[in-house]
């Protein structure tokens, strides 16, 4: 499975938080262009699997190499240049000082760096970004005024605008409507055809990983249950060793789906 | 208006409303956007707790204050700082020991207690020409800080863990702000008050909060609000006998009302 130019990878990586072993020895390589779904029952360690690749995650034994890079708490900062984060939805203040695009430009704000102004490239970035995403017409409206799925497709923006080579993706459809969902899935895999990148998304949505990646990777009370082609990953007595409940898989209109 | 500027100290008191209004509406903004009202309360009644204690050894108030509200800023800093952190019950028990400090260094001070009360109402009129260096540099600090960092503070508002995640160095910038309350609320502390002077940080953000969608304006707008709430406050109490930090409050909050009720942002949601 370990490609032989890996974009990251984890050896043996064991995370403790408060006495309490969340993620036990966990291997993974990662290999360009590879688009990684991570699934598994809640409190199973997703989070805190992806901030292991840029560092928001501290781990105590194994190691993580990111960009040709080992990440520890001092090289950390360098690495998240590189790498885009984009959380589960949160409320933002309606009343918030904020228009979606200084949001979205705050993106480039990490490789500017500090002291430096945003000049004509980081403009530039910005407004491909809002196209790229479908809100080129709500650059000036507050971040707060915004949907949630728009929210959304503004935290992907924003993303984009970082020009990352690894997207890291938070539950990016949780507490969406469907209709808000079928968007932002939609615009993950057309921004994934169009632009160079790497992703690793931690989703409860079995059918959004089906639909989008091309690897799948099964965590469960800290360990990898399971990890390789998402065409593999799509079998009944795996998911329902995975979340404990049988769970069967089929076929609806050339679509791979599972159902509880 | 004339009589009131003849007397030195009411224009030096006038001064010291202008900066220290203008001062601590801005750093209000920070309090109010990170919405991290329980560290600004504990940092002002820790100063406030501090500076009494300053003065119940014989110590500067000054001095006592810096060392208080800076504490509080390094203790409960890192503890608000927690995502699993609940403000909640902390606030009330901090809160109330803090008080009680106060209280009690208040309590144990010999003789009149006249200086003693002059911190739990401030005493704008008792300000001197050091009182209004400290504060101007404290000022001066605030805005430099505020444009050498504009776009990471921007990058943080309602975006934290996307912004950390993004390599924009959040925390450095959050206990740097921090320092900065500590410090302004220890140097307003005796012209305003303890137990008025976190109103003053507060009241002027929300004000303009209500008021624009740009956080450069919101700067702009908090620390002219805070600016006009003291100098109103210091003219009210001038005439009609009143005591000045409650006036300049009152006044804070009177604009607070007026910002609410002409606010653009009233039919949002």
């Amino acid at each position: 499975m370990p490609h032989a130019s890996s974009l990251a990878r984890l050896d043996g990586v064991c995370v403790r938080l408060g006495g309490r072993l969340i993620l036990d020895r966990v291997d993974l390589a990662l290999g360009p262009g590879d688009f990684w779904g991570v699934i598994g029952p809640n409190g199973a360690g997703k989070s805190t699997f992806l901030g292991l690749f840029n560092g928001l995650t501290r781990y105590q034994d194994g190691r993580v190499e990111v960009l040709g890079r080992p990440i520890t708490p001092r090289t950390a900062r360098a690495v998240r240049l590189k790498i885009a984060h984009v959380f589960q939805s949160i409320e933002i203040d309606p009343k918030m000082p904020l228009t979606v695009f200084e949001a979205v430009l705050a993106g480039t704000y990490g490789r500017l760096g500090l002291f430096r102004k945003p000049g004509d490239r980081e403009i530039d970035l910005t407004r491909s970004a809002l196209k790229a995403v479908g809100l080129a017409g709500f650059a000036r409206r507050p971040l707060g005024q915004l949907s949630g799925g728009e929210r959304q497709r503004a935290a992907l923006a924003r993303a984009l605008a970082q020009e990352p080579e690894l997207l890291l993706l938070d539950e990016p459809t949780a507490s969406l409507d469907w209709q808000a969902q079928r968007e932002i899935l939609t615009l993950i895999k057309d921004l994934v055809r169009q632009h160079p990148l790497t992703v690793v998304m931690a989703t409860h949505d079995l059918n959004a990983v089906s639909h989008i990646a091309t690897h799948a990777a099964m965590l469960k009370r800290g360990r990898l249950l399971w990890k390789g082609a998402v065409r593999a990953a799509m079998s009944p007595r795996l998911l329902s060793e995975l979340y404990d409940v049988p769970i069967t898989v089929g076929e609806v209109e050339g679509r791979t789906v599972a159902l509880f | 208006m004339e009589s009131f500027l003849s007397y030195g100290f009411l224009v030096r008191a006038l001064w010291m409303g202008v900066i220290g209004g203008a001062t601590c509406g801005a750093v209000g903004v920070f309090v109010v956007l990170w919405r991290i009202s329980f560290v600004g309360v504990c940092i002002s009644h820790a100063a406030f707790a501090g500076a009494l204690i300053a003065l119940w050894l014989g110590a500067p108030p000054l001095a006592g204050g810096l060392a208080g509200s800076l504490g509080a800023a390094s203790l409960i800093g890192p503890l608000a700082d927690r995502p699993t952190f609940s403000p909640d019950t902390a606030i009330g028990v901090i809160f109330s020991v803090m008080l009680s400090l106060a209280m009690l260094a208040l309590g144990l001070l010999p003789g009149a207690k006249t200086d003693g009360l002059g911190l739990f109402w401030g005493s704008l009129l008792t300000v001197t020409r050091l009182d209004l260096a400290l504060m101007g540099s404290a000022g001066v600090l605030v805005l430099v800080f505020l444009s050498l960092f504009f776009k990471e503070i921007q990058a943080t508002l309602g975006q934290r863990q996307a912004a950390l995640a993004a390599g924009i160095p959040v925390k450095a910038i959050y206990y740097a702000t921090l320092i900065l309350l500590g410090l302004v609320v220890a140097i307003a502390l005796k012209a305003i008050g303890g137990l008025l002077i976190y109103s003053l940080i507060v009241i002027p953000a929300v004000a303009a909060l209500h008021l624009t969608y740009s956080l450069r304006t919101m700067f702009a707008l908090a620390a002219l609000t805070g600016t006009l709430a003291s100098m109103v406050g210091l003219w009210l109490s001038f005439c009609l006998g009143i005591p000045t930090g409650a006036a300049i409050v009152l006044t804070a909050v009177g604009l607070l009302l007026l910002a609410v009720l002409i606010s653009p942002k009233r039919a949002t949601r």
